[in-house]
């Protein structure tokens, strides 16, 4: 029965291959037997380019007319640039009819002045005024220009001079604004791709350089030296490629929305152990903390060349408008072509150049 | 906008790549030798600050043309000033300062007004001040940093541009960066010019609104961008926009030309866009009173949503201000972070501006300013004027006291400062990346402390120089005109 089965299959499939065969059995073309089995191929392949070649299927596209993009103008209303204004807002500051020294006149009382960060006690000092005049009769009031274009007067050169050594850095680099110091320099070093570690009651002015940045942020718990060390531990570990990427560890010396002061010695001990390099904002604490008002470094008795990069805003201690950022030759060329410490005044900076010597003097 | 010939294109071309390939052979070497000495870089283990390409420009292509840039003066940057020299004696790499000086003309400063110098008036209130209240507050705006000059600084501004209300700030560029953030924000929509000042576009970048460009000073093209922005909403979710603003400048510094202000404000009207005008170069040197485009071009202050100045240019002192409604300042001063964290504005400084400002308008009881706007205008014109009759390829409009005369190749860029600072002129060039990288210019800035000798010696010198170095890419004036003048003569 079997046998019977497989011969008819046998003797059927023989019949359709020489039906199939029959037709072309012996053609020769360009020298090729053609035998049934090219033909299908030739026909799929037939089949498949033709359904290559058809447009895929894609709803149509109807672009807006420049009437309905007409309609949608007219109908779209903004908000209004400023939100309601609230009872808080109308609120206005004291305003000072004298020096902000200790003691300052507001609405004609006498009160005493605890609001400015007069940390020295430097503002209406005789001295430094006399000499301002001076340079005020000299220089003019404004530079009248970037650093680049003529706006760098020999006192701005003989200024970062002066607050190199006496930092006892090597290179220094004034810039215009306070606050922009900060976010200026985070920026030029730190770049998309870079791992910053960061204490989390840094004031608005580094969070904006942190963000202009765009590295990769880290926060660790606000002066807390054992978050420092476990946050470092675990951006490090078992990052083959931690090597290549530049690592920042960004902390302020006094804090400025807690007061606290950061112990600079454990710091210094973990970026050795990690190889991190060191940011360090001395705003608050340039001529402040320290036996001779060198700073966060001769505080804690850290040699100051552990420390990358120094900035610092002028607007405290030394009652000047300003900045500065010190660090290696290297660090402080890279800035030179960075902007953002264009137009400056040189009218205080001849007031801080002033003040170093007293410093020295004392 | 400039029109690059294509020969000038190609040399230009080639001379760039010529440097890049000298910059990175110079590299390779460096590479080689610190291997060779087994130089241990700063610390182990430590990434470098600087990865190769990332200051391959400055390394190799700015530090060879050093000495033309950073230049330091060694009195107040007036019509003349003492420029120190400066010698090298690594190649450039670094500078080291003499205690000569050679008294140069200035051509370079932002001094529209001349009030870069001690002024009569100016100086003596200046000093008054500093006697009074000290030469910094130590504190913020905020807490205790306001004092009566700021106040009556702000009403001045205000007064002066012809806004309700004004803000000052410490500092011109911090002024764009830290305002453009407190004004939109996410869902929002920034139009800004493609030529736009740096400090603006790094606001509108920290403000993380979506940023579109219209192309330079065409009105045209920023309603199509409009319309087509407003029909799509925001990018993905194509939500309607929370608010949009347009950003121009008043001058644009890198080209000097003005901005096309009436019709943009029709344009930005018709489309409930709000207007945002940047005068950092235009407030105080243009217009017949002074108070910059809107009074130059015809424009009511009141169509300008905000009006943004710096006091570092036609005042001589530091500093920017906003001017606007009594509504967005109060709004600003309270959110704004520059406001509510910088240390306030130095007082002489603040004084400075109140008195220059006294002073163009005629409140101080002379005629001074006047004869200054008049001045700065008759320099500009007949400077602009002069060096296009000399052939050169200078931009800018009529009455802006701006002119960068176009260098293109990169080794015309030193040539022609050295050689001007030999004969006495201290000019000012740009390169990349302030400008495109082929189109290099020295841009001059005419004061009106200049006197007519003194504009015709610049003119001399530039002359000279140019024709050393060869950039008059037009054809000289004809003689038709001398010829005619002398014909006129005779008769």
């Amino acid at each position: 029965m079997a046998v019977a089965v497989a011969n008819m299959t046998t003797a059927a499939l023989d019949w359709v291959s020489v039906k199939f065969n029959a037709p072309l059995a012996g053609m020769v073309v360009f020298g090729v037997h053609i035998h049934g089995h090219l033909i299908v191929e030739v026909l799929l392949i037939a089949v498949i380019l033709f359904q290559l070649s058809r447009k895929s299927y894609k709803p149509p596209k109807k672009p807006l007319t420049e009437k309905e993009i007409d309609d949608l103008c007219d109908e779209w209303a903004p908000e209004p640039l400023h939100p309601p204004i609230t009872e808080e807002m109308l609120s206005e500051p004291p305003t000072l009819e004298s020096a902000a020294g200790p003691h300052t006149i507001i609405d004609g009382k006498e009160v005493v002045n605890f609001a400015s960060a007069n940390y020295l006690g430097l503002i209406g000092n005789e001295k430094i005024n006399d000499s301002c005049i001076g340079s005020l009769e000299k220089y003019g009031v404004g530079s009248c220009g970037p650093r680049g274009f003529y706006g760098t007067i020999d006192v701005h050169l003989d200024c970062e001079a002066r607050i190199s050594k006496f930092l006892g850095t090597p290179d220094s680099i004034l810039y215009s604004y306070g606050i922009s110091t900060i976010f200026s320099v985070i920026p030029a070093f730190c770049k998309k791709g870079d791992i910053i570690v960061a204490d989390e009651g840094v004031h608005w002015a580094v969070q904006n350089g942190l963000y202009l940045s765009r590295s990769t942020i880290v926060y660790f718990k606000h002066n807390d030296m054992s978050s420092l060390k476990s946050t470092l531990e675990k951006v490090t570990r078992g990052n083959r490629r931690a090597e290549k990427i530049r690592r920042y560890i960004v902390v302020e010396a006094i804090y400025q929305n807690s007061g606290q002061i950061a112990p600079l010695d454990e710091i210094i001990r973990l970026k050795e152990k990690y190889r991190f390099r060191v940011v360090l904002d001395e705003s608050h604490s340039f001529g402040v903390l320290g036996s001779s008002g060198r700073g966060l470094a001769e505080h804690y008795g850290v040699p100051v060349e552990k420390i990358d990069i120094i900035t610092a805003g002028m607007g405290n201690a030394l009652a000047t408008d300003g900045g500065f950022c010190t660090g290696s030759v290297r660090v402080v060329d890279h800035q030179h072509l960075c902007l953002h410490f264009l137009l400056v005044l040189q009218l205080p900076l001849l007031i801080i150049w002033r003040r170093i010597q007293l410093f020295f003097q004392n | 906008m400039v029109k690059l010939p294509y020969l000038t294109a190609l040399t230009t071309l080639i001379s760039y790549g010529l440097l890049f390939l000298f910059g990175q052979i110079r590299d390779l070497f460096r590479k080689i030798l610190d291997l060779l000495k087994f130089k241990k870089v700063q610390g182990k283990g430590y990434a470098p600050i600087c990865l190769g390409l990332e200051d391959f420009y400055t390394r190799r292509l700015y530090l060879r043309i050093q000495d033309c840039f950073g230049r330091p003066i060694a009195s107040a940057p007036d019509a003349w000033f003492d420029v120190v020299e400066r010698y090298s004696n690594d190649n450039n790499k670094t500078l080291q300062r003499t205690s000569n000086t050679t008294k140069c003309l200035n051509l370079g400063s932002y001094n529209y007004l001349g009030f870069a110098a001690a002024d009569e008036y100016c100086t003596p209130r200046v000093i008054e001040s500093l006697k009074k209240y000290s030469s910094s507050t130590c504190s913020v705006r905020a807490d205790g940093g306001t004092t009566k000059l700021h106040t009556e600084l702000e009403e001045l501004v205000a007064r002066f541009v012809g806004k309700p209300a004004a803000i000052l700030f410490g500092m011109g560029y911090a002024t764009n960066s830290a305002i453009i953030p407190a004004l939109i924000g996410k869902g929002g929509l920034i139009i800004s010019d493609s030529l736009n000042h740096n400090s603006i576009v790094n606001g509108s970048r920290g403000s993380g609104a979506v940023v579109r460009v219209f192309q330079h000073n065409t009105p045209s093209h920023l309603e199509e961008v409009l319309r087509e922005q407003i029909a799509e909403g925001q990018p993905r979710t194509h939500r309607p926009w929370k608010k949009i603003i347009v950003i121009v400048e008043g001058i644009y510094s890198m080209e000097g030309e003005l901005c096309k202000l009436p019709e943009i404000i029709a344009v930005c009207k018709k489309y409930k866009a709000y207007t945002y005008l940047d005068e950092a170069h235009s407030i105080g040197a243009i217009g017949k009173s002074g108070r910059g485009v809107c009074e130059l071009l015809g424009v009511d202050p009141a169509d300008v949503d905000i009006m943004m100045g710096t006091f570092t240019k036609s005042f001589g002192s530091c500093g920017g201000y906003i001017a606007a409604s009594k509504e967005i300042i109060r709004h600003l001063k309270h959110t704004c972070p520059a406001h509510l964290y910088a240390t306030s504005m130095s007082p002489p400084a603040v004084q400075q501006v109140i008195s220059a400002i006294k002073v163009i308008l005629g409140e101080d009881g002379s005629n001074r300013g006047a004869q200054k706007l008049a001045q700065i205008r008759e320099n500009s014109n007949f400077f602009r004027s002069e060096l296009q009759k000399m052939g050169f390829e200078v931009l800018g409009d009529n009455d802006s006291p701006v002119m960068p005369i176009m260098l293109y190749n990169p080794a015309k860029i030193p040539a022609f400062s050295r050689e001007c600072l030999n004969q006495n002129v201290a000019v000012v060039t740009v390169a990349f990346p302030a400008t495109p990288l082929l189109l290099a210019r020295a841009r001059i800035c005419i004061s009106a402390s200049h006197t007519r000798e003194d504009l015709i010696k610049g003119l001399e010198v530039i002359s000279k120089v140019g024709d050393l170095v060869g950039i008059k890419y037009f054809p000289v004036e004809p003689e038709k005109v001398a010829a005619e003048e002398k014909l006129k003569k005779l008769e």
